[in-house]
């Protein structure tokens, strides 16, 4: 809906402040999540022909193609044909077509897959280099830690529905605060303190205790209350929820092979 | 618009550059020049050898005479058709600017006493156009020779029969070179008398006109026998046996008879079947390029650039031109072959390039040529829209071939049967078929309100088509494995 190839039955759609349509095309670049090309054609053929298509002239889209692919490391193999390729650099030249026009929007669905982690290293690169330019960039996956390193605000979809929408600080916020320390006492009866599990004794009289704050209750107010309270501590660590851990919570029960992503 | 030219441009480029393209292109040519050279390499030489031995001494000379007679009115006959082609003026009574035609005895003595073919090769030389190539009488077709060595001829018809046989198997030496000896023929010295019959040996392929020629003189000469024993004297003989039956041979004016109809039609004709021929080709190079694209989701990543419908005009533009490119070869492969080969094709060709003179048939055929393009790729890029994959598509291209070429054959063995019979004309009124029928028509004269009917027809048709294939490209796309119902084509979809 968004790139306007299937409109909505009802509502209406804005995208980069117009109604979706192909006129902006290169202000919007697109990577499906099924990969393929034109075998016949060169890798330089068909960076430079996806940009033409978006509205550039041919010199420019050259320029932009050469400077691609030389980023991705395909330089050597810009005139040998897609059928010549491996998968992985089919992969890259139809990332290098999505980001030809250099786009405010990039759409990517499940860019990472199929590439070896020098390639996702040097994707994620060209992502955030594109987000601190101005650009946004939509990807799909079900990677969490290509999420947690990349995104400023998710979506999680389970079982083809938003479970969340927000960033990643009110994603961890989704699961009650968790921390350990060591202390002498029992810090049950702390204020915030909703659960705590003794985790194993430490030496010298010492316990190691695992806590669930209250909802609300932060780890900074506990340590407060300890402090000032005269509560003895050896150690204190908050612990940060991943997303993987969010996503599960989230997700609840969610069965192996179902449907679910996170759009970050 | 630009992206529509872009997407024309790369199907252009992806067809023309696939190596079943260039087999293809060349298939034709290659084909025509193969079967020239096979003809000509191949097919022996004109003529066959005859021997004949006549014991009495009678009859050889005789039937010797009316070969050389009937070699001379083929002759005659050939410069008659020579000065036509030509259009060269012959000298006032010049036998050979008659026409060819069938010359009687006396025309051909005539013929002789006026120089025979050396006079008349002069005169042509001095009158024909510079570009004319030099008359060449036709070779004999058949040739007296003498008995080849071996072969027994003075102990009767057996002995001649059974040492004749093993020589008609190979060729024999003749004045025009190795030829084949067709035919023996053994005249006793008592021929004529009761049980004295000439005998005759084949090569087991009989000239049916040898055989007769022979045939017909001993007749004749037993004929003049009898008249002349029952009392006939020789001049009243000589008057009797000059008596040929006065017989006229009409035929239609130059460029209206049924042979120059056909040779009219044949132009068209070819152009349709050739439009036929590229359709099919290129119809698949872009059905599978279609079906590649949806196979491998390449669509998405187009379709997120530019419409379904400049994808679909895209589409047609680039296969319209390489059927273009593909007619444009190989016609001006045809019309230079045509032009520079002397022989059978050109006299065939140049004719039939007459029929396409005028420029209303250009414009016409011009336009029957593109509409009928159009009409049926769009049929395939309809299958290549709802298949996912070859095999699905066969499903689909078995029947729409079976249905474009079945009824082709029968347009075109009625057309050249008569363009103007009631299946030809049927047919001009239907869209599909009205490209091939208009095409193979249009050669022999279709009056204009039909060429515009039938051609308005069309364009209406192709208009539908249009909007029914821009309306399945849109719902079918993105689909795979899934069924299209007539839904898709009954909603206009959104995008």
């Amino acid at each position: 809906m968004v790139l306007d190839i299937l409109r909505p039955t009802t509502g209406e759609i804005a995208v980069l402040g117009q109604p979706p349509g192909r006129r902006g095309g290169g202000e919007i670049g697109f990577l499906p999540e099924e990969r393929g090309l034109y075998r016949q054609m060169t890798a330089l053929e068909t960076v430079v022909y996806f940009g033409r298509l978006k509205g550039m002239e041919t010199g420019a889209a050259r320029r932009a193609a050469e400077t691609l692919l030389e980023r991705f490391d395909l330089a050597q193999f810009a005139r040998r044909k897609v059928e010549q390729l491996s998968k992985g650099m089919a992969q890259k030249v139809q990332l290098a077509a999505a980001l030809v026009t250099a786009p405010r929007l990039l759409i990517l669905d499940e860019p990472f897959a199929g590439l070896d982690p020098v390639n996702q290293a040097v994707l994620e690169e060209v992502v955030l280099e594109l987000a601190r330019a101005g650009s946004t960039v939509v990807f799909s996956t079900h990677v969490m830690q290509h999420a947690e390193r990349l995104c400023d605000r998710l979506l999680l979809i389970a079982r083809g529905r938003k479970v969340f929408q927000g960033s990643q600080d009110e994603a961890r916020a989704q699961l009650p605060a968790r921390l350990s320390l060591a202390a002498r006492q029992d810090p049950a009866r702390l204020p915030g303190v909703e659960r705590a599990l003794a985790a194993g004794a430490a030496e010298d009289g010492w316990t190691d205790w695992d806590i669930t704050l209250a909802p609300g209750a932060s780890s900074a107010s506990l340590l407060e209350a300890c402090t000032g309270g005269g509560f003895a501590l050896r150690r204190f660590e908050t612990h940060r929820a991943s997303l993987h851990e969010v996503f599960l919570h989230l997700a609840g029960g969610e069965r192996p092979g179902h449907e679910q992503g996170a759009r970050p | 618009m630009n992206a529509m030219w872009l997407v024309a441009a790369r199907e252009f480029r992806q067809i023309t550059t696939t190596r079943s393209f260039w087999v293809t292109l060349l298939l034709l040519p290659v084909a025509i020049v193969l079967s020239q050279l096979s003809v000509r390499l191949l097919q022996p030489p004109p003529g066959v050898a005859v021997v004949i031995v006549d014991q009495s001494g009678r009859y050889a000379p005789q039937i010797q005479q009316r070969i050389t007679l009937d070699h001379d009115r083929q002759v005659l006959s050939d410069l008659g058709a020579y000065a036509l082609k030509w259009k060269i003026t012959p000298p006032p009574g010049a036998v050979w600017g008659q026409g060819p035609r069938l010359f009687s005895p006396g025309e051909v003595a005539a013929f002789e006493a006026a120089g025979g073919l050396p006079q008349a090769s002069a005169a042509i030389t001095r009158l024909k156009p510079a570009a004319a190539p030099a008359f060449r009488p036709p070779p004999p077709f058949f040739i007296p020779i003498a008995p080849p060595a071996g072969v027994v001829t003075d102990r009767g018809p057996e002995a001649f029969g059974a040492s004749l046989i093993p020589k008609m198997k190979k060729d024999v030496a003749t004045p025009n070179g190795p030829r084949q000896l067709s035919l023996g023929v053994y005249i006793p010295a008592d021929f004529g008398a009761a049980g004295a019959a000439a005998r005759m040996w084949t090569n087991g392929r009989p000239n049916p006109g040898l055989v007769e020629t022979v045939r017909q003189e001993l007749t004749g000469a037993l004929r003049a026998q009898a008249l002349q024993t029952s009392g006939v004297d020789t001049a009243a003989l000589a008057r009797i046996s000059a008596i040929s039956a006065p017989v006229t041979l009409a035929a239609p004016p130059a460029g209206s008879g049924r042979g120059q109809m056909m040779l009219r039609s044949a132009l068209p004709l070819a152009l349709a079947y050739l439009l036929l021929l590229s359709l099919m080709m290129s119809g698949s190079w872009m059905l599978q390029g279609l079906i590649e694209e949806r196979s491998n989701k390449l669509l998405e990543s187009v379709l997120a650039c530019i419409t379904p419908d400049d994808l679909l005009y895209g589409k047609l533009i680039g296969v319209v031109a390489v059927g273009l490119l593909m007619i444009s070869a190989w016609m001006v492969f045809a019309v230079g072959a045509a032009f520079s080969v002397q022989g059978a094709v050109a006299d065939f060709v140049r004719p039939a390039l007459g029929s396409i003179s005028s420029p209303w048939i250009v414009v016409a055929l011009a336009y029957y040529f593109l509409a009928g393009y159009l009409a049926v790729s769009m049929m395939f890029l309809a299958v290549g829209a709802v298949s996912d994959s070859m095999r699905d598509a066969q499903g689909y291209l078995t029947p729409l071939i079976m249905v474009l070429t079945i009824p082709f054959i029968a347009i075109a063995s009625a057309v050249l049967q008569n363009p103007d019979g009631l299946l030809p004309r049927v047919m001009s009124w239907i869209p599909i078929y009205a490209p091939f029928a208009m095409m193979a028509r249009l050669g022999s004269g279709v009056s204009p309100w039909e060429v515009a009917g039938s051609g308005a027809l069309l364009a209406v048709f192709i208009g539908v088509e249009f909007v029914l294939l821009g309306r399945l490209f849109r719902a079918t796309l993105l689909q795979s494995g899934q069924s299209i119902g007539l839904k898709a084509l009954r909603r206009r979809p959104a995008t």
